[in-house]
Order: C-alpha cells, then structure tokens, then sequence
C-alpha cells in the first residue's frame, strides 16, 4: 500500500507521460512458445480502492486453469484510468474495463463465484499493447486462449436500470422454461385458457378458449419492456466479441452487468421460450381487442408493435452468434468475413483480421502496416483461388456498399468497411445457385474449372478475367424508393412497350409485359413464403422464421444471414437437418423461382397490374391483362 | 394485400429497369446508367454490370464492376450455351 501511494503521489506531482520509472514494463515473451500473461486480481473487501494485480507467464501447455474476459474496449482516450499492475501504473484506456476489475473483485468474493478462476486473461493487459511482433503472435494464439479457458466472462457493463431489470426477467423466465421449481411454474409465460378474466357473450365454448388471456401476461409484459435494451447492448455488436464468443463454449460463458450474473445458455432458452410465448399471443384471435378491455392494457398497448419489431431486430443479430458456433469451423473465410461486416469495429482492416481466427486454414497473416484496400484484396484473392469459381463476385461490386466505397479498393473485392446494401438480385441468385439450377455445367464456357484457367490476378489489384460481353445498356429506369413513384414508372414502361412492339413478345417468346414483370421480381416468387396468411405477406427486408413449431417474421439484415446459410449449404459444410436452432434452419427454406407454380405467378401478376391501375385507361388495363395471359377476377388481388 | 406486398417490395429495395440494345430487359444496381454493358463470367450464374474506361494514353480497356443483375431469360446458362457453340465471342478483360 506504501508503494501505491507512493507511486500515485509521485504520479500526481510529474504527470503522466513525464515520469516512466513508475510505470509498468513488460517481461517479453519467449517467441515460438505457447506463453501468455495472466493477471491475478487481488482481493479488496474495499469497492473504492485502486484495483491491485500481478502478472505472471505461464504456458498455455500446462493447462492453466484461468478465465478469459470479453469486454467492449470502448472509445480509446475517453477516459482512461490507471491501475496497479505488478507495484507499477498500468493506463488502460477507457473505464469501461478499469469498471470490470473492480466489479469482477467483488464477485470473486462471493462463494458462487468459487468455481471461477481468479486468474484473467485480458487481452489489453495481458498482451504488450506496444509491441507489434507480440501482438501477431499472441492474436495467432486467440483461439487456443478462448477455447481452453475454464470461464469465460463477458462483460457487458453496468449501471442501466432498464438493463438490470431485463436481465433480472430473461434469468427468471430461463429458470421457468426449465420447468423446475414451483415459483418458476408461477413465472412460466404461457397462455391459460382456464383462468378466464373476461366472459364473452355471444361466443361459442372453443372460441372462448382460444381468446382468453392470462391477466399476468400484462404483468409479464410491463415487466419486459427492458428486454430490447439487452439485446441491443454494444458488446453484441462489437467485431471482436464475435470470434470470442463463438471460440468460448456456451454452457461455461458468464455474462455479467454490475452485480448480476447470468448464463449465456439463459439468454438461449430464454430467447426461443419468448419467441414461443410472442407467437402464442399472436394466435390468439383479435387479441388485441380482447387485451384492450384488461387493466394496465392501455399503458403498453401504443408500444406493442414497436416492442414486437424491435425483439425481432435485436434478436437477429444476436442469433448470429449461434450461428456462427452451430457452423463448421473447416469452412472459408467468405462467410465469417461477409458476415462481419454487419458488426461494429474501430478499424476497418479488423473486418478481416478480427475473423480470421475462425477459419482454419489460411494463408493470411495480419500486418496492421497494411492498408484496408490491401488486406480486403489479400482476403479476398484467396477466396477466389479456394472457391474454383467466381461466385463469390456476388458479394462484390462498387454498388455493393451503402455508402462512399473505401477509397483505392478494386471494384471487384467486397467492401467489408460498411453494411452491404441488399439488392433484390441477391434472392435470385441465391434461388438460381440454389434450387433453380440442376446442372453447373451449363453455366462454363469452357472445360476448364481450375481458377486460373478463367481468371488471373496481377499487379495486385486486377483481375483477368474470361467474359462474354453480352450487350450494351440503353436505357435506365431506377424506379424509386415511394410505390406511387413506381407505379407511374412502370405504368410509362409497359404503355410504351405495348405501343412500340405490335406482337408485345419478348425474345423468349412470352408477353413483354410479363418479361417486365419478371424482371421486376429477378425471376423469383417472393409472395410464397406468406401462403395461407395475407397478414404475415412478407418480401425481402423480412423473413419468415420458425422457432419450434412457430414462424416468426425476422427483419433487418436477415438476408445477408440467409444468403451465408445458402452458400454454406451449397458448400456442404453447414447442415440445416444437422442443427437444433429452428431459426437457422429456416433461413435454408427455399423461394420459389417464378414459373414453378401458375398460380402463385398469376396472383402476383394480378397484384402487379393492380399497381399499375392509377395510371391506366380501362382499355390498357384489358390490354395488361391480356398481355399477362390473365384473366384475373376481383378476388385474386 | 398482395398490392401492399407489391409496394413493400418496391420501397425495400433499389430497383432499377434496364433495356439493352438488343432488346432484353432486366433489374440492376442504382448506379447503372445507359452504355454501361452486361457481362456473363464463366461458371458465374449472375450477369453482372460493368463499366468501360479507357486506359489514359492507350488503347486498353479497363472495367469497373458495378454489381450483379437480373437479365430475364438468362437465368438457365443460355449466354454459355451461345459461348459453347460459337455464337458468342468470349474474351478476357480486366477489372479493376
């Protein structure tokens, strides 16, 4: 304690920076050994004093029984603090990890805790931050680290009442999905049909059971509204926890908030029970109605939708994280590095380096020197040489990101730095390299499938390669982002094409009108995943999911997700039958390509000709109808 | 409901019509703009847009890719069919 104070004081009279004798120097490694730092928390029955710790060398072939941290590092230079590391200073940059020590001091206290290690591995201060060959190094052994770590904390931060309430509800309603203790079966969300709170009249008996609401669901509702706030944390998001958390095994992953502690398995069951419950209230015949009538109703009701369309959306991105664990690890670093472009990170190269842990086997190895532009066409130039085709172009593209392309990055490697703008191109080409097409072959040119005999990589940043040039563009019609914009849009489209060509035939010898509506729809049947259910009709930005036995209509990047579950499934190397998570497994459910069920296509069709409707005289609306080979009557819109 | 569908579809995403010379129709990337080409890679399903620049001070030609895209009644391998069997020249190029 004497050193401490000494140290401090000595701090405060020169500052930082001016005084390095009191600072912590690192012991260096032996390369080419399997040695890490660990650091020791001492104990404090004090929460106030300065957090104290030693640290020690040890092999990772000993088999060290430690705890790995997960944590966010936060905006650097916001907010550093200092701790005591070994009698010396040690900065770590933001409060947030200064904030973990001290609250994991306090739980290592608790008799629960007994089992968890109280040796840390974190990666801040357990690698020299300072020193570049260490540091390759020790990321090279990452996954040795995680993976053999007997705990595994995530550290998702503290003091949001929202937060502790929510993660205070997900414990419980875990703990009653597993269906032991009395007080969880009082807590279990379920719909009981016995306990009526309303007596309709005028009802029969079976509708009476289907539409009578347990009045602890509003309980249960009021005391949920904080779950999106748990989902929507920064640590979900965040690049680097990805290969964290899917290196670490579940069943051994603590995530902790403050003082509270609770197992990522919980989250997991807690997950598909709510997603279950969710589902149930949505069956319930005009629930809504039926709720509106309950006490305490009305001060939740406003929210329900938004409630139910942010659970969704948080939802997805967590689910990624079974995802990614559910894969095969012998897989390409394709998936792993599309998919992380959805996540958060403070340097654009970690987009490939922050995954590349992930996949087995790679010729990449991390040189921060490098500019992004250079690491992606690195990343990248591999992928191609691995596939044996040039599919992966697909994710590629200067119109492939949302905003401003990274500056000096060839057009023809995806840009990982920002979130991939979705094209309703992708559901064709995923529909067309899954299901539609029965023969590859017919797609070569020539005989040659080795990726050098169609394409050549030079100076870095070119590629060559074999192409047919089919046509050149005349004419551009982007239609919009509002329907009425559309609509007209198209409506001038197809008048001028009726009028111009006499026969109205395309070169495949369908009705124009119907190759514009085609192309509309990239050739793929969007409306059947919604049979049987005009309210669930959904296209694109929302899928269709099941959980269970229950669909549930996911949103946001869903179908980035759904296109690295196809790929992989192409790929033989993630198996839907294989996995438990339902959510996964619908994601592989194929889109019918157009032309596989008359039907469904002239119901589409009609839907199409109704859009035009507005801008169209009577006569051209036969006309469309005609051209459409339809005879469609007021029932089928 | 399947209009509201239809119009769900339209807003989610970016839809842009194309014509080519020939007269095929087809839905691509915003950025595109007329002159730009279609281009069928070997062993690739997608079409794609590209764009032509000329390399400053030399005859050579360079491509920008733009993004893949829809061109109705080429979804089954008919652009290699032509390759295949003369009709059509294939050639490298070189993106960049």
């Amino acid at each position: 304690m004497t050193d401490l104070i000494r140290t401090l004081v000595s701090f405060a009279q020169n500052g930082p920076g001016r005084n390095d004798q009191h600072r912590f120097a690192y012991t260096p490694l032996s390369s080419h050994t399997r040695d890490i730092r660990l650091l020791a928390l001492e104990p404090d029955q004090r929460d106030d004093t300065p957090i104290h710790c030693n640290l020690c060398i040890y092999s990772l072939d000993a088999n060290p029984r430690y705890t790995a941290l997960s944590y966010v590092w936060g905006d650097p230079r916001a907010d550093s603090q200092f701790i005591v590391v070994n009698g010396a200073l040690f900065e770590v940059p933001t409060s947030n990890l200064a904030d973990a020590l001290r609250h994991l001091r306090q739980h290592f206290r608790r008799s629960s805790w007994s089992d968890v290690p109280s040796l840390i591995w974190i990666d801040f201060i357990c690698i020299n931050q300072d020193d570049v060959a260490e540091r390759t190094s020790q990321i090279n052994l990452l996954p040795r680290i995680y993976a053999s770590a007997t705990y595994m904390i995530s550290w998702l931060g503290n003091g949001d009442p929202a937060i502790k309430s929510a993660i205070d509800f997900i414990g419980g309603v875990a703990q009653a999905s597993y269906g032991e203790s009395p007080k969880a079966t009082k807590e279990k969300p379920r719909i009981e049909s016995a306990s009526s709170i309303r007596h309709t009249e005028g009802t029969d008996d079976q509708e009476m059971l289907n539409t009578v609401v347990d009045p602890r669901l509003i309980y249960l509702f009021s005391m949920s509204s904080d779950i999106p706030a748990f989902f929507s944390l920064a640590y979900w998001r965040r690049l680097w926890i990805v290969q964290e958390l899917v290196l670490a095994r579940p069943n051994v992953n603590l995530l902790v908030y403050g003082q509270q502690t609770i197992n990522f398995r919980d989250v997991q069951v807690f997950r598909d029970a709510w997603l279950a419950f969710l589902k149930q209230l949505q069956l319930i015949p005009e629930w809504e109605s039926i709720l509106s009538d309950t006490p305490g109703w009305d001060k939740i009701s406003d929210s329900w939708t938004t409630y139910i369309r942010q659970m969704e959306t948080t939802l997805t991105v967590w689910s990624y994280y079974d995802f990614l664990r559910g894969v095969s690890m012998s897989g390409d670093s394709l998936f792993y590095i599309i998919l992380g472009g959805c996540y958060q990170k403070a340097d654009s190269r970690d987009s490939v380096y922050g995954l590349l842990n992930l996949v087995n086997q790679t010729k990449l190895v991390p040189d921060y020197r490098l500019p992004a532009h250079t690491v992606y066409t690195q990343w990248f130039t591999t992928v191609l040489a691995d596939w044996g085709s040039l599919e992966p172009l697909y994710f590629a593209g200067s119109s492939r990101s949302s905003s401003a392309y990274l500056h000096d990055l060839p057009s023809w490697v995806p840009d990982l730095s920002t979130e991939m703008r979705q094209s309703p191109v992708w559901d064709a080409t995923l529909a067309l390299t899954i299901e539609g097409c029965p023969d590859t072959r017919s797609f070569w040119f020539s005989d040659g499938t080795t990726a050098d005999s169609f394409s050549r990589i030079f100076d870095g940043r070119m590629l060559q390669i074999k192409a047919m040039l089919l046509d050149t563009i005349t004419s551009v019609s982007p239609l919009g982002s509002s329907p009425a914009e559309a609509s007209r849009i198209l409506a001038e489209i197809c008048r001028a094409c009726v009028s111009t060509d006499g026969a109205g035939r395309y070169q495949t010898g369908i009705p124009i009108l119907r190759a514009i509506f085609r192309a509309l729809m990239c050739g793929v049947d969007r409306f059947s995943s919604s049979q049987g259910s005009s309210a669930t009709a959904v296209v694109t930005r929302e899928y269709q999911v099941a959980v269970g036995s229950n669909e549930f209509q996911l949103a946001g990047s869903m179908p980035l997700l759904q296109a690295v579950a196809k790929f992989l499934a192409q790929r033989g190397l993630y198996s839907p039958e294989a996995t438990n998570d339902a959510v996964l497994r619908a994601l592989c459910v194929p889109s019918k390509p157009l032309g596989s069920d008359l039907h469904a296509d002239a119901r589409l069709a009609a839907a199409f000709v109704a859009l035009l409707l507005s801008g169209l005289s009577p006569q051209a609306t036969t006309d469309l109808l005609r051209d459409l080979a339809l005879s469609a009557g007021p029932g089928m819109i | 409901m399947l209009v509201k569908t239809l119009e769900i579809y339209l807003q989610a995403y970016d839809h842009t019509l194309f014509f080519t010379a020939s007269g095929l129709v087809g839905n691509g990337p915003p950025s595109m703009r007329a002159g730009d080409s279609v281009v069928v890679f070997d062993g690739v399903k997608m079409p794609f847009i590209v764009r032509r620049y000329n390399v400053r001070g030399t005859s050579q030609t360079d491509y920008e890719l733009l993004a893949p895209c829809y061109v109705e009644g080429f979804s089954n391998g008919e652009p290699a069919t032509m390759a295949r069997s003369s009709l059509a020249t294939v050639e490298y190029i070189t993106l960049f």
